[in-house]
């Protein structure tokens, strides 16, 4: 397989080359008038794209030097355990000072967001709203249907489940 | 429809907003450009959301499924006329359902792949079946969704009548991608407690792992190649829809994230060792035709991660496709889409063809209605 396999050595040759050969050498040509404004452009792109490709080798060796990922990964569960403590802080604050003021704290948000899934749930599936074909059956050889079966698949045939999830029934849940 | 339903509606999905817009802060608002190829959704359950393209000649009879991955939005499927793997794939007669991941929220952080695999994909293949009133379908997976295609097609082998695998993360024993060595790094208890705080994995967590794979390009490199390429017919809109999709984010489900993080750090897929809620994964129950495409200079998913599927799997007509070009490049390079989407309609429009012949399928051209 080939894929591009640079190692850093040559990367640093070639951005060597690039940035601290052929630049000069063009801007210098420029400068006496023997080099056009074209292959001057070429030559500081050249060095730019090498530099590019050296920073991408170095950071490749920084992740693969074992001792950068295992400071990593404790500076991550630090952080993660920081902002577990703050969050115990400022939810012991805050769940005081939001009664006190009058709002809602996080968990009443989610609990009624949760109350209004539920209702959107029983409006959806109120029985004015469902029609009164037999719903389809699936196919043989079926996994398991799971709870969440689609309510469109139980309202009737597949044009009319198409039907469904555009029309009303889309607009109804789609938030 | 009552006038009364009509108000419960619109005053519920009001008050979802709401909440919604309270829990994410205010700062979440839709990344997705308008479509570029119309669809119509004709499922919504679970975490799925069922797209429908359909082709202006049908050729084919067997439905396209395809599985995006559950990292990122899936409109890079779909980026541009001319750029759109979506549009390409109509264009040769394939009847195409999409299989859109809804973001999940908090409360969805039990769901790992049982979840997404045992319902909300095995309804997505469902619902295909019943709405073209077909036994099988043919599965096209990419990256993430080409690992759940693979999970789905080994527990419920019966609908699925051929798998494409694009860019699978399947061996992940390999370390080829120095960055790979920093997912070692993350210990049980830091995932636990990124579930623990967030509930799910966060979408900037997940930006940041990606924005540290190529640092330097990110940072400063795709900046200067807009600079470079200004002049560019298209070039800049192109730039804003990548720099769109890019910043398109979503969270990882928190068991979801946890179970990704086992199969990255002990690579059980490879070793033949998964087992969803209890049941094996045995993959050599994929018996239906494979083929899996390989990006020769991928730098998400390294070629020798996915190349070595195959031999897992039970099937008798199965193949590795390589191309040369990124993990990207695989859905919107211009080669990719006139030399390596043509080869993969054509891999499935040859089984389609001996399904067909066998089954008495006479009538391949029908005008789509």
């Amino acid at each position: 397989m080939s894929v591009k396999q640079s190692h850093f050595a040559d990367e640093l040759v070639r951005f060597c080359e690039a940035a601290w050969f052929d630049l000069p050498l063009a801007a210098a040509g420029r400068i006496a008038g023997s080099v056009d404004e074209k292959s001057l452009s070429e030559a500081g792109w050249k060095a730019y794209e090498a530099w590019v490709g050296l920073a991408n080798e170095a950071a490749n060796r920084l992740y693969a030097n074992p001792a950068f990922g295992e400071a990593t990964g404790r500076a991550f569960e630090t952080a993660l355990k920081l902002q577990r403590v703050g969050d115990a802080l400022a939810s012991a604050f805050f769940a005081n000072l939001w009664p006190a003021l009058g709002l809602p704290t996080q968990s009443q948000i989610n609990a009624l967001r949760d109350e209004v899934i539920a209702l959107r749930e029983q409006v959806a599936n109120a029985p004015s709203a469902q029609q009164s074909q037999p719903p389809p059956q699936p196919p043989a050889e079926q996994p398991s249907a799971s709870a969440e079966w689609p309510r469109a698949l139980r309202n009737g045939s597949s044009r009319e489940t198409a039907a469904w999830a555009n029309g009303e029934g889309k607009q109804r849940v789609a938030a | 429809m009552s006038p009364l339903e009509h108000i419960a509606g619109f005053w519920v999905d009001g008050a979802l907003r709401t909440l919604d817009a309270f829990a994410n802060g205010f700062g979440s608002p839709d990344t997705d450009p308008p479509a570029t190829t119309p669809y119509e959704v004709i499922y919504q359950g679970g975490k799925v959301s069922l797209r429908h393209y359909k082709p202006e000649i049908r050729r084919h009879r067997t439905p396209l499924v395809i599985v995006y991955a559950l990292i990122k939005r899936p409109f890079v499927l779909d980026l541009q006329p001319g750029k759109s793997v979506v549009e390409n794939l109509l264009k040769q007669g394939f009847e195409i359902y999409l299989v859109d991941w809804i973001p999940p929220q908090r409360a969805d952080a039990w769901r790992g792949f049982d979840a997404y695999v045992n319902q909300d994909l095995a309804n997505a293949v469902r619902a295909v079946q019943v709405a073209e009133g077909v036994e099988q379908v043919s599965v096209l997976g990419y990256c993430f969704g080409a690992l759940l295609s693979l999970l789905y097609t080994a527990l419920h082998p019966a609908p699925v009548k051929n798998l494409v695998t694009l860019t699978i993360p399947f061996d992940m024993g390999r370390r080829e991608l120095p960055f790979y060595n920093l997912i070692d790094s993350i210990s049980g208890a830091a995932a636990d407690l990124v579930t623990d705080i967030y509930g799910n994995c966060p979408a900037w967590m997940v930006h940041a792992g990606f924005t540290a794979m190529s640092p330097v390009h990110h940072a400063f490199d795709k900046y200067v190649g807009l600079y470079r390429n200004a002049r560019r017919d298209g070039y800049a809109e192109m730039f804003d829809l990548f720099e769109r999709w890019i910043h398109s984010d979503v969270p990882l489900a928190g068991r979801l994230f946890r179970e990704t993080i086992d199969i990255f750090q002990s690579n059980i897929c490879a070793k033949d060792e998964f087992a969803i809620n209890g049941v094996p994964v045995n993959l050599a129950n994929v018996k239906s035709p494979l083929l899996n495409v390989v990006a020769e200079y991928d730098d998400v998913v390294h070629p020798s991660s996915s190349l070595p599927l195959p031999q897992f799997i039970g099937s008798e007509d199965k193949r590795n496709l390589t191309f040369p070009t990124g993990h990207l490049g695989a859905v919107v390079s211009t080669s990719a889409l006139t030399k390596l989407w043509p080869q993969i309609g054509a891999w499935l429009a040859d089984r389609d063809r001996q399904a067909s012949e066998s089954s008495g399928f006479v009538s391949s051209v029908t005008k789509a209605g």
